[in-house]
């Protein structure tokens, strides 16, 4: 399709050139953007997000609700609105995502575990607002929140 | 030989990021982000990630392209939007001819079903890669919401004519048999083959005696 016959070395340098640094730019320009991981300022550039339920500390039984609140509108990724990923002890790579205020966790192993909640633009890229909230799993009498009106339960 | 290294090169550069688009968009498409695909735990990054960052591998390539591959787009352009009478009799024996390998007589360099596949490839994967890179500049709100409707529509038109392209380009169909040699190793293609999908331009390349 092209050809680098013809061209002096300098040439073919500068097409090379020009193609690592386009693939570079590339690479680079996707993915994460955000601190990454926990400790994100839950009130970075005046956005805000909290898991208003459970509360850090909290007794809590499988199934249980999950409820947030953020100050940017949480909704359907289509509408191009925020979202709300929801992990747990800090393993990002499997999630819930969270297109409104809540969702229902119906798989959680017993004992203590960290809620994590991470706030996402529609692309998915993180918006740089993380909130945590500790929790105990237990067959005990919790503070079960009931269901709400969840998404995509897990 | 049928295409050059570059060519071949640059194709499969194409054809292994969206293969990788392909599967992790469809992934994100069927609302299954938050639980890994197999190329994602392969690779320890999230499925948007991986989609997103392969967009802009592509987009790379894209760009490549057009600075040092404008006399080979001229070619690909050239063939692919010369039509002739005698292709839709062409297409009319396609159905039989994929299984039986005799196809109708063309003059192209690409038959005239890889014409139309040329064009709406291009023109989808172009679609992508700009709908692409405008969601991620823009990451919310009104325009979003707008790339993603050209993203998706772009996704359904896109799918099933790489699924074509691969099914015959593998030679699985009889009448396609030995064709992949013409983008990999070496793409020397045996003369057969050659004459069968391709005759005319097989017969204007043949060597001088």
């Amino acid at each position: 399709m092209f050809r680098l016959r013809g061209r002096g070395p300098r040439g073919t340098k500068l097409v090379a050139g020009a193609a690592l640094t386009i693939l570079l730019v590339a690479g680079c320009g996707g993915g994460e953007t955000g601190g990454g991981g926990g400790g994100s300022d839950p009130e970075a550039g005046g956005m805000t997000l909290e898991i208003t339920s459970p509360a850090d500390g909290d007794s809590v039984e499988v199934p249980f609700t999950v409820e947030v609140a953020s100050s940017e509108e949480l909704g359907l990724i289509e509408t191009g609105a925020h979202h709300v990923h929801v992990f747990f002890d800090g393993d990002d790579e499997e999630f819930l995502v969270v297109e409104g205020e809540s969702t229902e966790v119906t798989d959680l192993p017993e004992g203590e575990h960290v809620v994590n909640a991470s706030l996402r633009n529609a692309d998915h890229s993180p918006a740089g607002v993380e909130t945590e909230v500790t929790v105990t799993v237990g067959a005990g009498d919790g503070s079960d929140t009931g269901g709400g009106t969840g998404d995509d339960g897990y | 030989m049928r295409n050059p290294r570059p060519a071949r090169w640059f194709h499969a550069g194409v054809y292994v990021t969206v293969l990788v688009l392909l599967a992790t968009g469809w992934w994100l498409l069927l609302g299954r982000e938050g639980s890994p695909s197999v190329l994602a735990r392969a690779t320890g990054m999230s499925d948007a990630e991986l989609h997103t960052v392969t967009g802009w591998v592509l987009a790379g390539l894209t760009a490549l392209a057009v600075l040092v591959g404008a006399r080979g787009w001229r070619t690909f352009w050239r063939e692919s939007v010369r039509f002739r009478r005698g292709d839709a009799a062409w297409f009319r024996r396609w159905p039989a001819a994929i299984f039986t390998g005799r196809f109708g007589h063309h003059e192209g360099r690409f038959d005239p079903g890889q014409r139309i596949a040329n064009l709406v490839l291009v023109a989808t994967l172009l679609a992508l890669v700009v709908s692409g890179v405008g969601l991620v500049l823009v990451s919310g709100g009104p325009a979003f919401v707008w790339f993603a409707q050209v993203h998706r529509w772009s996704t359904y038109v896109v799918t099933p004519v790489v699924v074509g392209h691969v099914i015959i380009a593998s030679g699985i169909l009889p009448g396609y048999r030995g064709v992949w040699r013409a983008m990999h190793l070496g793409g020397h293609l045996r003369r057969a083959d050659a004459e069968r999908v391709w005759p005319a331009w097989t017969e204007r390349t043949r060597p001088p005696r």
